[in-house]
């Protein structure tokens, strides 16, 4: 995989590999580029010289998302004069991170050369690189042993070590490895070189080894793998090239950042996004499964399994647990290991909670799994016990939050996580505790769907009514207490005291995919969602333009945000607005060919007329799961696949441009069903200019 | 007035019908600079002929040159595009009968002949 | 071109930047802001406050025109800039200029400083290829609210003049701009930059020419839309095609360079960075590849370098009475003559293809006026094969630069110097005969014959050339063809030795026709086979030859122009399965570069390789290649005038599904094309 700034990455689970586009890593303390492994950098320096010149890269072939490959030729590029060498450099990360080097002599006479892989490492915390502090409080040591280098890091009883080795004469030492090779005439030289990536436990062995089941996988059995996964998938014939590119890279993506956690071997869930997040996020987790279901459903069933093993059972401040809570995020680096940071796990989420119950209900729509409904009966009550018993802060009958760990604690909880997403139209931060809108349709959705499950699987119709009874209670306190009068639409959130957050987000949008909307007030909300000062062009933003804190790039007041729009649409349908929901679904798969069909986590809320193509926002990660589902969940929307009682019911709403559609072969309770749609609806391509309203 | 000058310009006055110039239509004037004097040269090409006069009139392509250069120019020395773009000489007008001009100045006859080969080694 | 490089360009004037709209001093790599092959600008870098910025995104939607997306500072995680730069560049009107506009998303007033720093090293494109000093003088100076960069040697001037349309403080080394900004605001400003070829008398050298008038962004627009238009439109299942078709439009329609002489009949320049000006051989070849779809290139190119037409012996630029040129240049080693670039006639190849070209332009246009205008020039390039180019007097076209310190040592098509080598390796002695020049003296014979019979009246002189072209196509089968190899040599050397390396040369001469029927399967089998072919095309060099390098520029790597020539010579001798297998791998091999195929790329195996493996240092767009996109589209649907009529005979292979080409212009008016991938038989 490799973007347009020649970032090169190749990844299996939370093992991944982020170079150049020479292969070379030479990490500085902010930059994540380097071999890394539960959450810990093994290699922050890889850098492959010929006779102490470094090489240029002509190109980088992206065979799978486990390996790669560079055509790489010393010294610099200079017109005529060709390179008398190159080199193939292929790696792969299969368990473990290996490096092939072909150097092919291309010359009329033999040459003498000098080989060189440079090796180093930080040992740094994923943590300590995002947060550009390394400050290491253990003992670094290096040594050659047999032929091997290996570098180590110890802080306690924690220990990491790299150990680097080749198949061919080498001269190694602390430093990097040094080949002195003769090519003859018209020949080559090749050798491998392997890198591991040791946890090193108790009596010196690797903390996984223990644990996995089977080993590592190899390469022939990855690649087997994902062919399957890729055939499992429905197929798609569409005459859109974007989205029949997209859902091909979302496919190839998804299994790219399938994670098997240590506790579960062998299960999948999406990890939430490279290189910062390949880890569980209970949020991401949930949203990317709901958005996969009707197209790779063992998704779903492995994230609800995982999360419920580790659902929070008591209080713990430093780690925001409560019991019956569902986690925000799980690591397993070294400050994970010495609780400079809560992640292990950290639960200071409000939303994975009842989003957690919703996954459960969608899941067995689609599957009529009910052994995993029965499964998970007890965490779910839990779950949906915590609601009341450990978030209503207030204790007025709203989902609220406030960090316990005020150190390192999430100031905001809901998806929208960064410091200042939350605010006043005048641009003030609210106090605490904090009651954001979406949270609150979340819980009402969990609340009906939670009442299903009751009368259907757990025969407990006395518990169905009442969830069902507070859910109506809740749904007409909140059109009451979150509509804000004179602009319309609802606000982000309130206070205890009932103060409105009065900003235009794109929040409202998730209100429609819940259900929480009063219907007389659902017209205004779907105008606000396309109108001028939220739908660029391209996507809705998360925030409106004219509120004091927009900014079309700031990360969560302005920018837009694949995923985000893709409940959008969801929600937009649910409600009936078919034209406004194709429209959405329209300008995200057109956005998606920019990107080569792989959708970033959010890109800039410039208007569309204004920069003609979507930019991307700095340093999203990409790929990152719940925007690799958004064209799936799209195409959900588009096609209007809903199951009714054992039936996969079409109700399509197709943009015009996108032309027919065919998805085979879909999985569910019923079997595999094919649907068909051919594009009626005609999108507004018109785009507004905000010009005035700046 | 050089020698070469007078005798270059009378050269192309006779020149006769010369296909080549057939498709060519226009005129250059040649201002030379000598001391303090500047005379004329207008050439006019059409149907394959070239009228040389000393008239000062329009012409469609008009070249600046001191007696000097002009000299070296006619005697092979110098290449007109070259001495352009040094600012030697100035052009105004229509550039194409400036490549006419190139092909018009006489040619070295003893410098005039094929190269013949000259079996080498193999390297 | 590098890989994050932006370019811009009209003409020979152009901007290559990188992501950022910066150019940083690189005294060996071409960027920055380029007219008439000088470098005025080679120092072009915003900043913001003192900071440098950083790229979100750049584009550009039309070859005239980029956008960048800039935020300062380096991206960090959770960091949103609260400011936005837009940077958009226009070239035209003899330079270019950039609209910047400051947006401040904060939330509060942000004061700023916008700075433009701007050097000019004034090289000579050609220097920035061999590196050599600079002996003019510099000078930088404020005048009157402009920046002045100038340089001067004797007489020789050139400047970059750089002017804002509102106050700034100017120094010798940039401008800047200073305001304030009230949140969420904007501010706008216009930086121009012209580049002035100061004449004799002061002001632009080309002003004083009735040239062309320098266009701006509503002429350029208006004029890619018409030309568009004009050319036959491509309807068919297979995108990459159409991408391909496309791309290579809107990339010839960029490439279009009016000349000083023919300021209203553009000619195709060569390639961008290194080639943007009148080459005669790419000038020629891909005027031949456009033909079918844009013909006026054509007319435009055979008038020019007619016009050029060599009229004498001159060492230095290696020119014969007859020759047809293969560069013309005006930087300041063109000016100084320290390079024999104005213009410079180093090619064996140039006059014979003017011949070919001259022919088939008739074929398909009917313009018998052309052919009896330029009628003097062909029967001098007639006479310069005889009387110049059969150095050995052997009835072959041989070629040895007259000028050994600047001269090409090869003056065909490759030529780099270890281009013509034995399958040992050795280079062979001059002069040499490159077999493709002789089927191209074989082609031009023939063409011509039918000229001088059609249009110049002269039936005893076609009967002459006639006679010309058998005999040198027996002589030619007897003394090129290798028996043990099945092949014919690569050329002769100047014992009239064979140069034995099998090369793609021996495609060329299926397209000229020189081949003997029972000799045409063995060279497409040769063509196909493991040593020539790589899975994307046809290698310059077998991978068993001893200089074979699959990125050496002439050795080994695969050209895209090279492959359409021999799908034509395929397709001529009713190879219709090999030429569909050579086009379709090309066309597989233009999507990953967009649609656009370089100037060459890698000739590893395509089962070592999943991408093709760009050539670091080609050109891109390149004109040949350009061309080769629409020559392949020819050959496959079969296209051939015959008197009035187009004939369409298509081999299009299967997985290229149906193919209409609509409005195909020629003596007909306008004719439409339809195929259907089928498997070809041949």
């Amino acid at each position: 995989m490799s973007d347009e700034l020649g970032v090169v990455k190749i990844l299996d689970g939370n093992t991944f590999v982020v170079s150049d586009d020479r292969g070379d890593v030479e990490a500085t303390p902010s930059s994540p580029t380097g071999l890394f492994a539960l959450d810990t950098r093994f290699l922050s320096r890889w850098v492959l010289t010929i006779d102490g010149q470094r090489l240029n890269s002509l190109s980088v072939d992206d065979l799978n998302y486990f390996e790669t490959r560079f055509f790489l030729v010393p010294g610099e590029a200079a017109y005529y004069v060709d390179a008398k060498v190159s080199v193939i450099r292929e790696r792969s990360i299969v368990g473990s991170f290996a490096e092939t080097l072909t150097v092919l002599n291309h010359a009329e006479v033999p040459v003498d050369l000098e080989i060189r892989i440079e090796a180093g490492s930080d040992f740094a915390d994923l943590f300590e690189i995002k947060d550009e502090a390394i400050d290491k409080k253990g003992d670094y040591y290096a040594e050659v042993q047999d032929g091997h280098l290996r570098m180590g890091y110890q802080r306690g009883t924690f220990r990491r070590e790299t150990v680097v080795s080749t198949t061919e004469p080498a001269t190694v030492e602390v430093g990097g490895l040094t080949f002195t090779v003769h090519i003859p005439a018209n020949d080559k030289w090749t050798a491998e070189i392997h890198v591991k990536s040791l946890a090193v436990g108790p009596g010196g062995r690797d903390l996984r080894m223990g644990l996995r089941a089977g080993g590592a996988r190899g390469r022939d059995q990855m690649q087997r793998e994902l062919e399957e996964w890729i055939e499992s998938a429905p197929s798609l014939n569409c005459e859109s090239e974007p989205l029949q590119t997209a859902y091909r890279r979302s496919l190839v993506d998804l299994a790219a950042l399938r994670y098997s956690p240590i506790a579960l071997p062998g299960q999948y869930l999406p990890a939430a996004g490279l290189p910062w997040f390949m880890t569980m996020f209970g949020r991401d987790s949930v949203f990317t499964s709901l958005q996969t279901l009707p197209f790779v459903p063992s998704l779903s069933a492995t994230t609800l399994r995982i999360l419920a093993a580790l659902q929070g059972t008591r209080i713990d401040d430093f780690r925001d647990e409560d019991p019956g809570r569902i986690l925000h995020e799980f690591r397993y680096g070294e400050t994970a290991a010495f609780e400079d940071q809560p992640h292990s796990p950290y639960f200071g989420t409000v939303d994975a909670t009842p989003l957690f119950v919703i996954l459960l209900d969608e899941y067995e729509r689609w599957s009529g799994d009910t052994a995993l409904v029965h499964e998970l009966e007890k965490e779910t009550r839990a779950a949906l016990n915590w609601m009341y018993e450990y978030a209503d802060l207030a204790g007025n009958g709203y989902l609220w939050y406030e960090r316990r760990n005020l150190k390192n604690g999430l100031e905001n909880q809901c998806w929208k996580d960064s410091w200042d997403s939350l605010s006043y139209s005048d641009g003030r931060l609210p106090g605490y505790p904090r009651a954001t809108c979406e949270s609150q349709g979340y819980m009402y959705d969990a609340k009906v769907r939670a009442a299903r499950l009751a009368r259907l699987v757990w025969n407990d119709p006395a518990f169905a009514d009442r969830l069902e009874a507070e859910a109506a209670a809740l749904k007409e306190r909140f059109n009451r207490d979150f509509w804000v009068e004179e602009g319309e639409y609802y606000a982000l959130g309130i206070d205890p005291d009932g103060g409105q957050y009065d900003v235009l987000t794109s929040n409202i949008g998730h209100l429609l995919w819940s259900g929480i909307v009063d219907a007389a007030r659902a017209p205004k909300i779907a105008e606000h969602l396309v109108g001028p000062r939220l739908y660029s062009g391209w996507g809705v933003r998360t925030m409106a333009v004219g509120e004091a804190r927009y900014n079309p790039i700031g990360y969560h007041v302005g920018t837009i945000w694949p995923f985000d729009n893709s409940f959008i649409a969801w929600g937009l349908r649910r409600y009936g607005f078919v034209e406004e929901s194709a429209m959405v679904a329209d300008g995200m798969i057109d956005a998606a060919e920019f990107f080569q069909g792989r959708l970033p986590e959010a890109f800039g809320g410039y208007d569309r007329e204004l920069t003609k193509y979507p930019v991307q926002y700095p340093t999203a990660c990409s790929p990152q799961a719940w925007s690799t589902g958004t064209p799936m969940l799209l195409l959900r929307t588009m096609l209007g696949l809903e199951p009714h009682e054992g039936h996969l019911a079409v109700e399509p709403a197709l943009p015009e441009d996108m032309g027919r559609i065919e998805l085979l072969d879909i999985p569910g309770r019923w079997g595999r069903v094919d649907a068909f749609a051919r594009g009626r609806i005609e999108v507004r391509k018109k785009v507004f200019s905000t010009a005035e309203l700046t | 007035m050089a020698g070469r000058e007078a005798e270059f310009f009378d050269q192309i006055g006779r020149l006769g019908h010369t296909p080549w110039l057939a498709k060519i239509d226009g005129s250059i004037r040649f201002d030379v600079t000598e001391h303090q004097d500047i005379r004329h040269w207008l050439l006019t090409i059409r149907a394959g002929f070239v009228a040389v006069t000393r008239e000062y009139r329009p012409a469609d392509t008009v070249v600046e040159s001191d007696s000097d250069t002009l000299d070296r120019l006619l005697a092979g020395r110098l290449r007109l595009l070259p001495a352009w773009l040094r600012n030697e000489i100035a052009v105004e007008g229509r550039p194409m009968l400036v490549l006419v001009l190139e092909r018009l100045v006489p040619r070295s006859p003893q410098l005039d002949r094929p190269l013949r080969g000259v079996a080498g080694r193999a390297q | 071109m590098g890989k994050h490089l932006v370019p811009i360009l009209d003409g020979n004037t152009f901007v290559v930047s990188d992501r950022r709209g910066d150019v940083e001093p690189a005294p060996r790599t071409p960027t920055g802001f380029f007219s008439f092959d000088t470098r005025f600008l080679s120092v072009w870098r915003l900043s913001l406050n003192g900071e440098r910025l950083n790229a979100l995104a750049a584009d550009s939607p039309e070859y005239f025109e980029a956008r960048f997306f800039l935020v300062p500072g380096a991206p960090t995680h959770y960091v949103d800039a609260k400011t936005t730069l837009m940077r958009k560049r226009t070239i035209g009107q003899g330079g270019f200029h950039e609209v910047l506009t400051v947006i401040n998303h904060d939330d509060r007033p942000v004061d700023y400083q916008v700075r433009l720093d701007a050097g000019a090293d004034f090289r000579d494109l050609v220097e920035i290829k061999d590196r050599s000093p600079k002996v003019g003088t510099y000078r930088s100076v404020v005048r009157d609210g402009t920046l002045i960069l100038d340089y001067q040697r004797d007489r020789y001037h050139r400047q970059a003049l750089i002017s804002v349309d509102r106050p700034a403080q100017i120094d010798e080394r940039g401008l800047a701009f200073s305001f304030r900004l009230a949140p969420n605001t904007r501010w706008t400003g216009t930086v121009r930059v012209r580049a002035v070829v100061v004449g004799a008398r002061g002001g632009d050298l080309r002003e004083t020419l009735e040239a062309r008038r320098p266009r701006d962004k509503q002429t350029l627009k208006q004029d890619l839309a018409e030309w568009l238009d004009r050319a036959p439109e491509l309807r068919s299942d297979w995108r990459p095609l159409l991408r391909m078709y496309r791309r290579s439009l809107i990339d010839l329609a960029a490439l279009r360079y009016s000349t000083l002489a023919f300021p209203d009949h553009p000619i195709p320049a060569a390639g961008l960075p290194w080639f943007m000006g009148i080459f005669g051989r790419e000038a020629m070849l891909s005027s031949l590849q456009a033909l079918p779809f844009v013909p006026e290139l054509a007319a435009a190119t055979l008038r020019l370098l007619a016009i050029n037409q060599g009229s004498r012996v001159d060492d230095f630029r290696d020119e014969e009475p007859g020759k047809i040129l293969l560069e013309f240049r005006y930087g300041e080693t063109a000016a100084f003559e320290e390079r024999p670039n104005s213009p410079y006639f180093g090619a064996a190849d140039s006059t014979l293809l003017f011949l070919i070209l001259l022919d088939e332009y008739e074929r398909w246009s009917g313009d018998v006026d052309l052919v009896r205008e330029l009628e003097p020039e062909a029967r001098a390039a007639i006479t310069w094969m005889s009387d110049y180019a059969d150095l050995m007097g052997d009835g072959y076209v041989w070629y040895q630069s007259r000028n050994p310190r600047h001269g090409l040592p090869n003056q065909c098509w490759k030529t780099s110097p270890d281009a013509i080598s034995y399958r040992d390796g050795r280079l062979p002695g001059l002069p040499r005969a490159t077999c493709e020049l002789q089927g191209y003296a074989y082609d031009a014979k023939l063409r011509s014959a039918r000229l001088a019979r059609l249009v110049w009246n002269d039936a005893a002189f076609a009967d002459r050339l006639e006679r010309e072209a058998a005999e040198l196509k027996d002589r030619f089968n007897r003394d090129f063809w290798i028996e043990e190899g099945g092949y014919y040599a690569l050329a002769l050397d100047g014992d009239h030795g064979k140069v034995d390396a099998l090369s793609s040369n021996i495609g060329h001469l299926l397209w000229s026709g020189i081949v003997e029927e029972s000799r045409a399967r063995a060279v497409a089998d040769h063509l196909l086979g493991p040593q020539l072919f790589s899975g994307w095309g046809v290698r310059t060099l077998s991978d068993r030859e001893r200089r074979y390098n699959p990125v050496g520029y002439h050795v080994g790597t695969v050209w895209p122009s090279d492959n359409a020539f021999i799908v034509w010579g395929l397709r001529r001798y009713g190879f219709n399965r090999e030429a569909a297998r050579v086009a379709t791998t090309i066309v597989e091999a233009a999507q990953y570069f967009d649609g656009r195929l370089p100037e060459a790329f890698g000739g590893y195996d395509r089962a070592q390789t999943k991408y093709p493996v760009p050539y670091p240092t080609a050109c891109t767009p390149h004109v040949c290649s350009t061309g080769a996109s629409l020559l392949m589209l020819r050959a496959l649907l079969g296209l051939e005038p015959y008197n009035d009529v187009l004939v369409v005979d298509p081999a299009v292979p299967v997985e290229m599904g149906r193919i209409e080409l609509v409005g195909i212009p020629g003596r007909w008016g306008r004719r439409d094309a339809f195929a259907r991938g089928r498997e070809p038989v041949d």
